[in-house]
C-alpha cells in the first residue's frame, strides 16, 4: 500500500494522511503464493483448524481486530473472519510476514503488562476497556499497531473473499459495496439527469 | 524485468479465450531479424504493430510474463495492494538521492505494469493530447532560471496526424468540438465519450461557477466495441487494473494481437535485455538478455528499438557502455539519464450530501483544462488542468479516510459507508519543469537479482513547481467547494513522492546532438541504427496524461524508421 502505491486515491498522496503506515511488509509476498491462497481458502471450510496461529494468539487478535472493527448493530471483523484471514494469509502469501505479527503481539503485551499490572492478555482486558487501551498502543506504537493488526483488519474486512476473510462480504454489504461485474449509468445521484 | 512471477506456465492456460499467442511466427535468436524492440509497452506495441505490417521480421523482448485478459481479475488486494501486476523492487531495486553529494539509498522510485503491454496494460487511459504551446515553450514562454526547458523538435502540427492514428487505431473515446482546450485537429474522435459520472456532473458545475470549462475526457477505454473488441462494462476496478474486457485501448489489447497476426513478429515475454551491443563499425548489432531460466541469449537484429520507458530506457543505455561509449551508448552528449520528469498530481478530498458511486465505471469522465497556462501575473511557469474521480475500490476505501475523521472503531464504522459512496478526489495534473541536476544513472555499488547495475535517481524539486503545486492544490479545494462539497479538504503537494509512474525526459528528441540523445525521428544521434521512443524521448513533461503522446511519436517513429530501411538508409 505504502511501497507499491498504486492507490487509486492519488496514489501517493493519500499515504501521507495515513500517518506513514508501515504496512508494506504485510504485502510483501509474492503472487503465486497469492494464489496458492486464494486455493487454500476455497478449500478450507469453517472448520478448518489454524494453520500457524496459536490458540493463545488467536485470541489474542481476535480481541484487537474486533476492537478495530467491533461488532455493533452491523458485523464486525468477528463476522468477516478476519482472524483466519491473517491465519490464511501467514501459511500461504504472507509467510514470512510472521515474525513481524508476533514481534507486535510480544509488543502488546508488554504494553498491556505496564499499563495493567502485570496482566499480560490484550483479551484478558474487559472488551469496553479495549479501545482506549489499543488508542494509547496506537498512540505509543504506531508502526506495530498500523502494520501488524490495523492493515491486515482491513484487507481482511475487505479484500476479495477467495482470501478467507470479507466471510459472506459482509465488509463489502458494510460499506454498500455490490460485487456485480458490470453496471450501466446513472451510476450516482448527480448523474440522473 | 524479467519474469518475476515464475508463472509463464499459468499465463498459458488462457481460460476459454483465443490465445493470442496461437500461430505465432518464431524466430531463432541466430537469425538477424531485421529489428528488435525492447519492450512491449505504449511505444514497442505501436512500433511492433507498424512495423511488422509494414513488412519486416520483429522480435519484441518483453522482461514481463504474457497475461491474457481471461486472467485479469478483480483481487484488489493482489493488484493494488500486492503490485501483482508491477515491477518488483525487491528484485530489481532502485536508489535515490537528494544531490550529488549523498549517497544514495534503496527506494523505489520508478513503477511500471511488467507485462506483455506494460503500463499501457493498466492504465486510467487519460488521453490528452499536449497543447500545441507544450512544443514551443521555450520560445513562447522562456526558460525559468535552473530549468532546461526547450522546444521540441517538432511541432504539435507535425505530430497531429499522429494523434489522430492513435485515437483510430488504437481506439479512444471522446466529443471533439466541445473542450476549448482541444488543439485543433483532422478527425473527430472514432467513438463518443464515456457515460458521464456523477464526478463528472459535480465537476461541470463547479467549472461554470470559476468560468472554467468542463469537456468529455478523451479515455483510451472504448465507450462501444470496435474493431472486434468490447466495450467497457464499467465494472469499476479500473485504476490499477488490466481489463477483464480487453476495452482498455493499450497496447495489449490493440497493437500486439495486430502485430501477432502479421505473420512477422515474436512478442518473447521473460525476456530480460541487460545490454544492447555495439559492432566494430559502430553500429547496433542485437541485444544481450536473460531468458526466464537466466540464460543469457543474443538475439541478432539489423536495427534496434529501446522502448524499455522513461527509467529503464537510460539505465539499458548505461549498462550497454562501450569502447567508445565510456558514459552509455548513444550518450556521446552526457544528456542520457538527464532532465528526468514525472508531473505532479495534486489532490484534494471532498464529501458530497449524495451517492456519487465512483466504485462503478471508468475513473476520468469530464476534465477541465482551463489553467494549461497559468496567467502570467502569478509569475508561475507551466499549467496544467484536473479532473474528479473516486476510484473507490473496496479496500482503498476500508483503509483511506479523511485527515481528522477515526481509521477503525464505531465511528470510523459509522462513517464508512458515507466515504465510500460520497466522496471523490479532485485532481490536478500538471507541468513539471526539467532539471539538468534530475537524473537517473546507475547506483555504483547496488546490483539487481540478475547482476546488473541498479537504476540511482538523483532529484530536487524545482522552486517553481512547487509553487505550481500549491497552487493546482487550492484551485481543486475551491473547485470541491464551488461543486457543493460538504466538507472539502486540500491535501497540500509538497515535494516529490515514490515510486512515481510517469517516467518522462530521459533520453530527450532534439536537433542539437549536444543536447539531446535522439533526433526529431527518434533515431539516435550517434548510432545510426538505433531507435529510442518511449517516455524517455519527451522534451517537456506535457500537463500530465503522456501516453497518448508517447503513442504518437512511436506511430511517427516506427514510419520513419521503416521508411529508412525500405530506402536503405539504416
Amino acid at each position: 500500500m505504502t511501497e507499491k502505491g498504486n492507490s487509486p486515491l492519488g496514489r501517493r498522496d493519500f499515504v501521507a494522511t495515513l500517518g506513514g503506515v508501515a504496512a508494506s511488509a504485510w504485502v510483501a509476498a509474492n503472487p503465486e503464493s497469492l494464489r496458492a491462497a486464494a486455493a487454500f481458502a476455497a478449500q478450507a471450510g469453517t472448520q478448518v483448524r489454524y494453520q500457524v496461529l496459536t490458540p493463545a494468539q488467536v485470541r489474542e487478535l481476535d480481541a484487537v481486530t474486533s476492537t478495530i472493527v467491533p461488532t455493533d448493530d452491523t458485523p464486525g471483523a468477528r463476522e468477516a473472519r478476519v482472524v483466519r484471514f491473517i491465519d490464511r494469509s501467514l501459511a500461504t502469501w504472507a509467510k514470512d510476514q510472521k515474525p513481524q505479527i508476533e514481534a507486535a503481539l510480544k509488543v502488546l503485551s508488554d504494553f498491556v503488562a505496564a499499563q495493567r499490572n502485570g496482566n499480560r492478555s490484550f483479551a484478558a482486558i474487559p472488551a469496553t476497556e479495549r479501545t482506549k487501551v489499543l488508542e494509547a498502543f496506537e498512540q505509543a506504537h504506531g508502526a506495530e499497531f498500523s502494520g501488524a493488526f490495523w492493515f491486515p483488519t482491513m484487507s481482511g474486512m475487505f479484500s476479495n473473499p477467495s482470501y478467507g476473510g470479507n466471510f459472506n462480504k459482509v465488509g463489502w454489504s458494510l460499506m454498500g459495496f455490490r460485487d456485480q461485474f458490470s453496471w450501466a449509468a446513472p451510476f450516482g445521484y448527480y448523474d440522473r439527469g | 524485468m524479467a519474469d518475476t512471477t515464475g508463472n509463464e506456465s499459468h499465463a498459458h492456460q488462457a481460460r476459454g479465450a483465443a490465445d493470442p499467442r496461437a500461430g505465432m511466427r518464431r524466430y531463432r535468436t541466430t537469425d538477424e531479424v531485421d529489428f528488435v524492440i525492447v519492450g512491449s509497452g505504449a511505444a514497442g506495441g505501436v512500433v511492433a504493430r507498424e512495423l511488422s505490417q509494414a513488412g519486416f521480421s520483429v522480435v519484441v523482448l518483453e522482461q514481463g510474463p504474457w497475461r491474457t485478459n481471461a486472467e485479469f481479475t478483480h483481487d484488489e488486494l493482489f493488484v493494488n495492494f500486492r503490485g501483482g501486476l508491477t515491477n518488483d523492487f525487491d528484485k530489481v531495486p532502485n536508489t535515490f538521492r537528494t544531490k550529488e553529494s549523498e549517497t544514495a539509498k534503496k527506494q523505489g522510485v520508478a513503477q511500471y505494469a511488467m507485462m506483455v503491454g506494460g503500463s499501457s496494460a493498466h492504465f486510467t487511459g487519460n488521453y490528452w493530447r499536449f497543447p500545441e504551446i507544450e512544443f514551443e515553450q521555450a520560445t513562447k514562454l522562456g526558460v525559468p532560471a535552473d530549468s532546461t526547458i526547450a522546444d521540441w523538435p517538432i511541432s504539435y502540427a507535425e505530430l497531429e496526424p499522429y494523434y489522430t492514428k492513435v485515437e483510430w487505431e488504437c481506439g479512444v473515446s471522446g466529443q471533439a468540438g466541445v473542450n476549448p482546450f482541444d488543439p485543433p485537429r483532422s478527425r473527430p474522435y472514432p467513438l463518443p465519450p464515456l457515460p458521464i459520472k456523477s464526478e463528472g456532473v459535480l465537476l461541470e458545475r463547479a467549472a461554470a461557477k470559476l468560468g472554467w470549462h468542463a469537456a468529455p475526457a478523451p479515455m483510451a477505454i472504448l465507450s462501444q466495441p470496435y474493431r472486434g473488441r468490447s466495450g467497457c462494462v464499467n465494472c469499476g476496478f479500473c485504476f490499477g487494473f488490466a481489463c477483464e474486457v480487453g476495452a482498455k485501448s493499450g497496447s495489449i489489447n490493440a497493437m500486439i494481437p495486430d502485430a501477432v497476426k502479421s505473420g512477422r513478429c515474436e512478442i518473447r515475454s521473460g525476456s530480460y535485455v541487460r545490454k544492447v551491443e555495439l559492432g566494430a563499425n559502430g553500429r547496433v548489432t542485437g541485444v544481450k538478455y536473460f531468458d526466464s531460466r537466466k540464460v543469457e541469449q543474443f538475439q541478432r537484429a539489423k536495427a534496434v528499438f529501446v522502448c524499455a520507458n522513461g527509467a529503464e530506457t537510460p539505465r539499458l543505455l548505461f549498462n550497454s557502455a562501450t569502447a567508445g561509449f565510456e558514459q552509455g551508448l548513444a550518450n556521446s552528449s552526457g544528456w542520457l539519464g538527464r532532465n528526468v520528469m514525472f508531473n505532479y498530481n495534486t489532490v484534494g478530498a471532498g464529501l458530497f450530501s449524495h451517492e456519487i458511486n465512483g466504485w462503478k465505471g471508468a475513473v476520468v469522465s469530464r476534465i477541465v483544462q482551463d489553467p494549461t497556462v497559468l496567467p502570467k501575473e502569478l509569475g508561475i511557469y507551466g499549467g496544467g488542468g484536473f479532473d474528479f474521480r473516486s476510484a473507490m475500490t473496496p479496500m482503498n476505501a476500508g483503509v483511506q479516510t479523511l485527515p481528522g475523521q477515526p481509521r477503525w472503531g464505531s465511528e470510523w464504522k459509522k462513517g464508512l459507508r458515507r466515504n465510500f459512496s460520497n466522496s471523490l478526489l479532485a485532481i490536478g495534473h500538471t507541468t513539471q519543469l526539467p532539471v539538468f541536476t534530475n537524473r537517473f544513472d546507475l547506483d555504483p555499488e547496488l546490483k539487481d537479482a540478475w547482476g546488473v547495475p541498479a537504476l540511482r535517481l538523483t532529484y530536487a524539486d524545482h522552486p517553481n513547481d512547487l509553487e505550481m503545486v500549491k497552487w493546482f492544490g487550492a484551485k481543486g479545494k475551491e473547485l470541491l467547494d464551488a461543486a457543493g462539497a460538504e466538507t472539502s479538504v486540500d491535501f497540500g503537494v509538497g515535494p516529490m513522492g515514490w515510486p512515481q509512474l510517469h517516467l518522462l525526459g530521459s533520453a530527450r528528441m532534439g536537433n542539437d546532438p549536444r543536447t539531446s540523445i535522439v533526433n526529431a525521428d527518434n533515431r539516435s544521434h550517434d548510432v545510426k541504427n538505433l531507435f529510442i521512443v518511449d517516455g524517455s524521448s519527451l522534451v517537456t513533461s506535457g500537463r500530465g496524461q503522456p501516453t497518448m503522446t508517447i503513442q504518437a511519436l512511436a506511430f511517427r517513429a516506427a514510419e520513419k524508421a521503416a521508411g529508412a530501411a525500405k530506402r536503405g538508409e539504416l
